[in-house]
């Protein structure tokens, strides 16, 4: 028994807590997750079932935490888990999950599964058995400014190229302004054109925004490796830059999991409530349009379709905003089966995106995604999320696919109504 | 013969059930205790919808399927209902159970006719039929039975069997019959709380935590 084993089963055993206790206890394998999971249902392998990938913390919990589990242990009918058990489970709860949250909406005794997952992480990273490439982003990120390695000179030429491009100047570290915004790594380097997008709107709006040169980055590998430490070390410098700034909120980019970081887990990674506010970007898009504050011109006549990202719609409850908004900015909006709250993931979500070792996963859940798409035949489509983004771009590039993913923000700023 | 199928009648409604009875509600508070103990962390976030409404509404809209899903799991879908309904309606709307708990807690209400009770108890075990037929066959459900799911499937179907028979006179001596009858609900109660039987009551946490940290973040469950 290693060190770092032991290390990870503690960590699993501290995430076991009442809520964990009666799913497990209420499970009866029914199965029914199985066919809301898109490894699963792209597959139709039944190593993919949900609840199959929380076997090893299930053992945990049987044989520790309840009293006809430890006396079957004591007795020799059940098996202490392993490191191998560990090495086993690594590909199910990295791989082939993408935290999408489908499984927790079907069970039918009401098992958040998707949570499960997030706790079962925890204990796999702590006992050494993550994806290398979410170890080697957590690194960066914590011992630099983003994932991706230093981005703070991309980030101040992508504001200088903005202000060239909008004659609108964004202030870094500016103190007192209405909301300080944070990035996704992927929106710097990938797709920097909401920067200007949202200097455009907010300046329309009156509304007062800066960027922290301290603290700009909104992704958290920690939520996707499984690593408390790491994520609250992610969130802290966050808030502590929102503080010093005293700004009166920040404004969550367009990205899944920085949401769900910052917004839902990170007040309870640094053990308090935030004195200001945590906005999605789309929420505050949304908010400026209902207090007329958000006004546009003509309509994008093209057939377009909405992705919603699951950690900000089905995980998150940002559901309505988006269709305000493409209703504002559209006349020939459909939407896809399934939209909404059961919406299918893009695949490359809770890390699976950035896992090469999961790439064949992704491809297949991908196209099962494609399918889905192909129903409504789009002319492009429009998501509020970058990686959801670039995951699409990345796999219709793969496969040789010719179209178009627009951000929702960008989508708004082309028709803001610039003489109103 | 009678009067040892008699004596064991008297033994399994008796002594038997008096002790399944403590085990079953002991074993019941022991496992619940046992959940909330572990407590959890108090969220910090704040929140955007309702935790606790909405974690009391899951108890209950969770009982219905999401559109579309049905068709992917029909047996397990459509056997899982009419299994429980059947059950439910066969154990508390026949007219001696009925008496039974009469007798225990002074409570009584109205009863359901024959033809009700046996169409119950049929559908009933047609339905386990079924689902042991899936568990067999449909991948998914092959992979993830144990030894518990049988031992569980096993349990549910014998009271439901017994009690046809043994109302219904269909072979061996009633008194013996209905001796098993008893003795396989003693059964039922002993294993519930050590078994997924114990879902039957686990489920209303299940549902309210999963209702209540969705309720939060004002997302649906």
């Amino acid at each position: 028994m290693t060190a770092t084993f032991e290390r990870g089963l503690n960590a699993l055993r501290e995430q076991i807590d009442a809520p964990v206790a009666s799913f497990f206890s209420s499970c009866v394998s029914c199965g029914l997750c199985a066919e809301a999971c898109i490894f699963y249902r792209a597959t139709e392998d039944p190593k993919y079932t949900p609840i199959k990938k929380l076997e090893l913390m299930r053992r945990v919990w049987s044989r520790e935490f309840t009293l006809l589990g430890r006396i079957a242990g004591m007795v020799g009918l059940t098996k202490a888990p392993t490191d191998e058990d560990f090495t086993e489970w690594e590909t199910l709860v990295y791989d082939s999950c993408t935290m999408c949250g489908r499984c927790s909406l079907v069970c039918p005794v009401g098992n958040d599964i998707t949570m499960m997952i997030r706790k079962m992480r925890e204990g796999m990273s702590a006992a050494g058995h993550a994806p290398v490439e979410l170890i080697g982003a957590a690194i960066r990120h914590t011992d630099g400014n983003s994932p991706m390695g230093d981005l703070s000179k991309a980030l101040e030429a992508q504001v200088k190229a903005a202000t060239a491009e909008t004659g609108i100047e964004v202030e870094f570290d500016k103190e007192g302004a209405d909301y300080m915004a944070i990035f996704s790594a992927q929106e710097i380097a990938e797709f920097p054109e909401v920067i200007g997008s949202m200097a455009r709107i907010f300046k329309k709006a009156g509304v007062t925004w800066t960027i922290s040169s301290e603290a700009f980055e909104a992704t958290n590998v920690g939520i996707q490796l499984g690593n408390r430490d790491v994520a609250k070390v992610l969130v802290s410098r966050v808030v502590e830059a929102a503080e010093k700034l005293k700004v009166k909120g920040i404004i969550s980019p367009e990205c899944g999991h920085a949401y769900q970081a910052l917004r839902w887990e990170g007040p309870n990674l640094i053990g308090r409530t935030y004195d200001f506010e945590v906005v999605h970007i789309i929420e505050l898009l949304d908010r400026l349009r209902a207090e007329g504050k958000l006004k546009t011109k003509g309509t994008d006549s093209r057939r377009l379709t909405f992705h919603d990202p699951c950690q900000i719609n089905r995980r998150g409850g940002i559901n309505q905003e988006p269709r305000n908004l493409m209703n504002m900015v559209t006349d020939n909006f459909v939407e896809m089966e399934n939209a909404g709250t059961m919406n299918w993931c893009c695949g490359g979500g809770g890390g699976v995106g950035s896992n090469e070792r999961a790439e064949q996963l992704r491809h297949a859940a991908f196209k099962f995604k494609k399918a889905q798409m192909d129903k409504v035949e789009p002319d492009a489509i429009v998501t509020m999320c970058a990686y959801c983004h670039h995951t699409l771009d990345n796999v219709f590039e793969e496969f040789d696919i010719e179209e178009e993913v627009i951000q929702l923000t960008d989508l708004v700023a082309e028709y803001l109504d610039d003489d109103a | 013969m009678n009067n040892q199928a008699f004596d064991l009648l008297m033994w399994a409604r008796g002594d038997a059930f008096d002790i399944a009875l403590i085990i079953f509600i002991g074993g019941i508070i022991l496992r619940v205790v046992e959940i909330l103990i572990l407590g959890r962390k108090k969220d910090l976030s704040t929140a955007k919808g309702s935790p606790v409404s909405q974690g009391f509404k899951t108890i209950f809209s969770r009982s219905f399927p999401r559109e579309g899903l049905v068709k992917f799991a029909p047996i397990t879908y459509v056997g899982g209902y009419i299994f429980h309904l059947g059950f439910f309606v066969a154990f508390f709307f026949f007219a001696p159970h009925i008496a039974l708990f009469q007798d225990a807690f002074g409570i009584s209400w109205p009863a359901a006719g024959r033809v009700i009770i046996e169409s119950a108890t049929a559908l009933a075990l047609l339905a386990l039929i079924a689902l042991v037929y899936s568990r067999m066959t449909d991948p998914i459900r092959k992979a993830l039975t144990t030894f518990d799911d049988w031992l569980v499937l096993l349990l549910s179907a014998l009271p439901l069997i017994t009690g046809y028979v043994a109302v219904n006179k269909l072979f061996g001596d009633p008194t013996l019959m209905m001796a098993l009858h008893v003795l396989s609900v003693d059964a039922l109660l002993v294993a519930f709380p050590f078994t997924k039987l114990m879902h039957a009551v686990t489920f209303v946490l299940a549902r309210y935590y999963n209702g209540a940290i969705q309720g939060r973040k004002g997302a649906e469950s």
